[in-house]
Parts: structure tokens; sequence; C-alpha cells
């Protein structure tokens, strides 16, 4: 074979990932800059233009409220997904039971069901006249339906049940590959097994721990399903103000900017991660 | 000062440790030395506290510690495969066990920086393990444990990755610094020229229990087995029977043909089926029969090996019966080939064994 005819085989085989790479992500990037910068017009669409003021509207009271509400929600499941998450992993790596695999198994099956599917089966457990409700009320536990939907808590647990298992598999990797006999060592040296967690266990996963922030952090922050049919009216957060001006305000720049800076956030954190794990062999992002 | 009662372990039917017991003493080079698989490993792993013993017990200076985590004992354990902290600097691994004790910061960078000296790693202070070539892995590995000043200190085969050269100098060290520091050390190898320079005394292990315990010369010069005798050096083995005994001497004959003197008492027991061992190097060669003192047979010169700083001649007894002689440096002696010459020794030389079964 020529280099001639392997290098038109080369661009034969990219031409159809780079040519839908560009209409569907390199296009529409374009298309937001551009929407950002220009002047909205009435019924949707834009007026081209160049001016700021979509990105002055965000600090706006009742805007950059919603914004700082979003992190703080993110932030707190974010948190809680740690701190439930993190001892999930430690377990199924370091467990020497079988049914280790079972747990790994069941973690991992829901990331195969549709978005969609999985918050309707969470309201069919935590509606009004949900499972756990008639569950409670048959046992005359309680005598009305708990509200167990549509508030902060129902919709921070949402943002648990969607990201555990996205934030379990790296932190499971990373633990999984630690050498054992880097646990004996500190052992060895006086080190009691809750000392060794933190010197040892714990910076030696921070890779995997960093990519589950990564994989749980950002999707969730521009959520817009779990805050809509979980959140309930008042826990409104970024995701869902952008689909709305997109959908009903009809305020395309501003939408656009929005998501600008949730581009922007994207790009910020994953270069900060790779800068600092990209070229160390415990990085998590090229495993997934 | 350590103490092994009857030590078992199994893993699932395998049985690793069979009843080993084994009384250490204090500032003792004690060498465990047997093959590949032999459960050396899983005895220093008992001791270190990584594994319990299924039956048996471990006393470390009057108290019984079988069932104390490893963090609670006073011993340290350098791995085979050095399990350096990754994250950690050379400085910062070499720490970890004084930080962990709370030890006050003037008193860490006093025994930190002499270790460092003594251990030959300075200027390494901030690289991280993977930037260090494996002698320094090792020596950091070294540095890590002594440090902490344990009384006791076990080796995992710490010179098997190491290149013959380093190895034999790291090996000086070793022997350098435990004197110097007076640890008692637990040494594992299956590398017995290791074990005979190192050790005070060895501990053979053969399929979990231990086959001979002695000093490197006992162990040498009267193998308490078949198995001890071929582990350690080059060996030749004769079939030999026994005749009769006058003046405290025992009378043999190798082949059933050469009559030899045997001065050892290790015959008394009659050995049901002994074999009569020589070293290549306690054996010469001669023209002639030799004088009193000295046992003879007869042998024809099949090959000469030259080993550098050594000369191997080997002689056909019998069909299918060879015999190594072997002499130090250059000499005077030059045996042709194909000539019949008569190999001998001092009777105090030979060694008698059981057969193996
Ligand atoms: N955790 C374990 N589970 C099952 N078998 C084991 C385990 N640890 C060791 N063994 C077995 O026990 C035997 C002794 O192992 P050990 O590691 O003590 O050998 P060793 O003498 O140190 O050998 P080497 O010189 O190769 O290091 C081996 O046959 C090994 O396969
Ligand atoms: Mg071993």
């Amino acid at each position: 074979m020529t280099p001639r005819n392997n290098r038109s085989e080369f661009w034969g085989y990219l031409a159809p990932p780079l040519f839908w790479f560009l209409i569907f992500l390199v296009v529409p990037l374009i298309l937001i800059v551009i929407y950002s910068f220009s002047y909205k017009e009435l019924y949707g669409g834009v007026t081209p233009g160049f001016t700021f003021e979509s990105y002055s509207i965000i600090f706006r009271d009742v805007y950059f409220t919603i914004f700082i509400k979003s992190f703080l929600i993110t932030t707190a499941a974010t948190i809680l997904t740690i701190l439930l998450g993190y001892p999930v992993a430690y377990y199924l790596a370091f467990s020497k039971s079988k049914i280790r695999y079972l747990f790994l198994v069941l973690i991992v099956l829901p990331l195969w069901l549709n978005f969609l599917i999985k918050i309707f089966s969470f309201i069919t457990i935590f509606g009004e006249n949900g499972v756990l409700n008639q569950f409670l009320m048959a046992l005359s536990i309680i005598d009305k339906p708990l509200p167990l939907l549509n508030n902060l808590w129902s919709l921070i647990t949402g943002f648990l049940y969607i990201n555990l298992p996205f934030f379990i598999l790296p932190v499971f990797a990373s633990l999984d590959k630690l050498d054992q006999r880097y646990i004996e060592a500190s052992l060895d040296l006086g080190a009691t097994p809750v000392q060794t967690f933190f010197r040892i266990i714990l910076p030696q996963s921070v890779p995997g721990l960093m990519a589950g922030v990564v994989f749980t952090f950002i999707p969730t922050l521009s959520n817009f399903l779990v805050p809509e049919f979980l959140g309930g009216v008042n826990n409104y957060m970024l995701g869902n103000l952008i689909t709305s001006q997109f959908l009903q305000a009809r305020n395309w720049p501003f939408g656009s900017a929005l998501s600008m800076i949730l581009i922007f956030m994207v790009v910020f954190s994953v270069s900060l991660y790779l800068r600092y794990y990209g070229n160390t062999k415990n990085n998590m992002l090229s495993e997934f | 000062m350590l103490e092994l009662n009857g030590i078992t372990k199994q893993f699932g039917k395998f049985t690793a440790l069979d009843g080993i017991d084994l009384a250490i003493r204090q500032g003792e080079f004690f060498c465990i030395l047997g093959p590949s698989g032999c459960g050396k490993s899983t005895l220093l792993r008992i001791i270190a506290g990584f594994e319990t013993p299924d039956s048996g017990s471990v006393i470390f200076d009057g108290e019984d510690i079988s069932r104390t985590p490893p963090y609670k004992r006073n011993l340290n354990l350098v791995f085979q495969s050095y399990a350096l902290f990754p994250h950690l600097n050379v400085l910062q691994n070499i720490e970890y066990g004084l930080r962990i004790k709370k030890v006050s910061e003037s008193e860490i960078a006093e025994r930190v920086n002499k270790v460092i000296k003594s251990i030959g790693l300075s200027g390494l202070e901030h690289r991280l393990p993977s930037q260090l070539s494996g002698g320094q892995q090792q020596r950091v590995a070294l540095a890590r444990a002594v440090v902490n000043q344990p009384k006791m200190l076990l080796l995992d085969e710490p010179l098997s990755s190491l290149d013959k050269k380093i190895a034999e100098q790291t090996l000086l060290e070793l022997t350098d610094l435990q004197k110097r520091l007076g640890i008692t050390f637990i040494y594992v190898t299956h590398n017995q020229s290791e074990a005979l320079t190192l050790a005070d005394r060895i501990a053979l292990f053969n399929n979990g229990r231990i086959e001979q315990l002695g000093t490197p010369e006992e162990i040498y010069k009267r193998p308490a087995s078949h198995f001890a005798a071929d582990f350690i050096g080059k060996m030749n083995f004769l079939p030999v029977s026994y005749k009769d005994r006058v003046n405290g001497h025992f009378h043999l004959k190798l082949f059933d043909e050469w009559e030899i003197l045997y001065s050892h008492n290790n015959l008394t027991d009659q050995k049901t089926e002994p074999l009569f061992c020589l070293r290549p190097e306690s054996l010469r060669i001669s023209e002639s029969v030799p004088g009193n003192g000295y046992n003879s047979m007869p042998g024809t010169l099949k090959h000469v090996l030259y080993m550098g700083e050594a000369r191997a001649f080997e002689f056909e007894i019998k069909p299918g019966y060879n015999v190594l002689v072997k002499y130090q440096g250059d000499n005077e002696i030059n045996p042709l080939p194909g000539a019949d010459y008569y190999i001998i020794w001092e009777k105090e030389n030979g060694w008698i064994i059981d057969s193996p079964k």
C-alpha cells in the first residue's frame, strides 16, 4: 500500500465523524458565540450586532440569585455525592467478599437507563401517591402523605441518584489499582488504619475523586430535567433558565450568553483537571 | 528476643507453613533461606502482623504478639518490592514513621539526616520514588525502616531486583549497618551465597518446614539432609556402604569397592541407605595413592572447566557417576583429559547423609 493511498484511506475513515463533529458541535458553538453578542429579536431569533448586554443581564438580581442558588445546590449535591459515594467505592475496592461484583453491576446498571425513566421511577417511589407514602400509610406510621417531591430535598436526592454511579466508578477504579503493599507499609511504620486512610489511601485516590467531581458537578449545574421534575417551582436552576430563554422567553442572546458561561466553566475545570492529573498514570478521564 | 512456636499457616488446602519453631537472639543476623514458594515471605508477614497464623504463637520480647495489629509491633519490614509511597518524596517517605509517632521536628530532622548520610541518599531528598533507580529505591526503603530504630528489622529479599555489583556492595553496607545499630535482622533470601556471607545463623526452609538450622559453616559442612546438601553450594554424592568400626573410625566402602575411613560420629545410628557427600573444593588430584590421613578413589579425567577465579575438573568414577574437583586460582597441576588419577581428600572432609526418600 502506498503512503498516498494510506493517507486517502485515513481521511476516508475520518470524514464522517469530522463532518458530524463540524455540523453538530463546531457550528452550534460558533452560533452560540455570535448569538451571545447579538441583539435579541422580539419573537426569538437574533439581530446581528455586537453588544455585551446579554452578559450584563446576568447580574440582575433575579438571574444572579438563580445563578448563585444553582451553584449552592450543585455544591451541596456534589459534597453529598462524595460523602456517600466514596465509602461505597472504598468498599467495592477493598472488600474481599464476592458479592462486591454484584454491587458493582447494580451500580453500573442505572447508567444504561434512559434519564427520563430514572426520573419517573423516582417520582413513582416518592410521589404523593407513591410507593413509599402508600407503604407508610398502610402501616399507619403516617396518616397523610409526606411531601417528598418538589422541594430541595427531592431535588438533591434526585441529583444523588443520577450522579452516584458516575462518581463511584472513577473513584473505585483509582482505589482498586492502589497497591495493597502501600497500605501494609503504612501500617508497618506505625500508622493506624485511620491515619493510613488519610495519608496514603485518600491522597492516592485524589485523581479518581477529581474525575468523579468533574463527571458530576458540571452535568448537575447544567441539568434542567431534574429541577423541572423533582425540584418544584422554588428550585429553578441555571439549566432551566437557559432552556426557558430559548423556548419560552425567546431571548436567544441571553440564553447563549448563559451557555457561554457554562461552557467556559466546563473547559476551565476539565483543563484544570488535565493540568494536574492529565499526565499521571492515574488520570481517570483517559479511562472513561 | 523473637520466638516462634509451632507456626502453621494454610491457604485453602495448601499448607504454606507447617509447624515452624524458631528462637532468634538479640542482635543476631538471622537468614531464612529456601527455594521460591517455600513460605519465607509468609513467615515474615506473620511476624510483621499482616497474616495471622492458623496455630502457634509469635513471642516478641516475652510478649505474645500473635494477634497484635502490625502498627503496634515494634519492628519494621523492608518489602520485597520496596512499596515506597509514590505520592511522597524521598524525605517524606523516610520521615513517615517518625511523623506518625509524633516525634519532635528537631529530632526528626536529626535522625533523618543521619540516616540519609549513612545510607548514601544525600541529594535525592526531593525526588519522587518514580525518579529513582532500583538501587536508590532499595536504599530509601531501608532508610524508611531503619530511621524508626526498631528492635527488629525484617528484610524480604531486598537485593533480589538489583544487579550483582550493586547487590554485593549493598550487602556489605547492610552487615555494616546491622553491626553499628545493633538491630536484630531477619533476612529472607533464596540466594545461598548471600545467606552464607551475611548470616550469624541460617534456617533452611523447604516446603513450609525448617530443613536445617545452624551457622553457615554447619550448614555448609554438615548438611542434615539431601535437600540441604544439594541446595547449598556444589556437592558430589556417592553411594557408600558400612563395613566396621576400628578405634573410633568407621570403615566404609565407596561403590562397594574402595575402602575409606570416616571419622564423624553421625554414623552411630546406622543410616539405612547412606550417601557420601564431598565438596568439590575439598578434593585434590594425585598421581599416586596418598599417605595416612587421606582417603582416595581412582577416576578418569573427562573435562576441565575454566571458571576465571577457579578451575573445575570433572572425573568419571564409574559410568554415570561423575565427581567434580575444584581448585582455586592458578596452580601447578595440569592433569590431562583422558588420563587416570587418584582423587584424594582428608578424611575429616567427607560427610554422610541419608538418601532422599
Ligand atoms: N494469600 C495467599 N493465598 C494463597 N496462597 C498463597 C498466599 N500467599 C502465599 N501463598 C502460597 O504460599 C506459598 C509460599 O508463599 P511465599 O510467598 O511465602 O513464598 P516465598 O518463599 O516467599 O517465595 P519467593 O522466594 O518466590 O518469594 C506459595 O506456594 C504461595 O503460592
Ligand atoms: Mg517471597
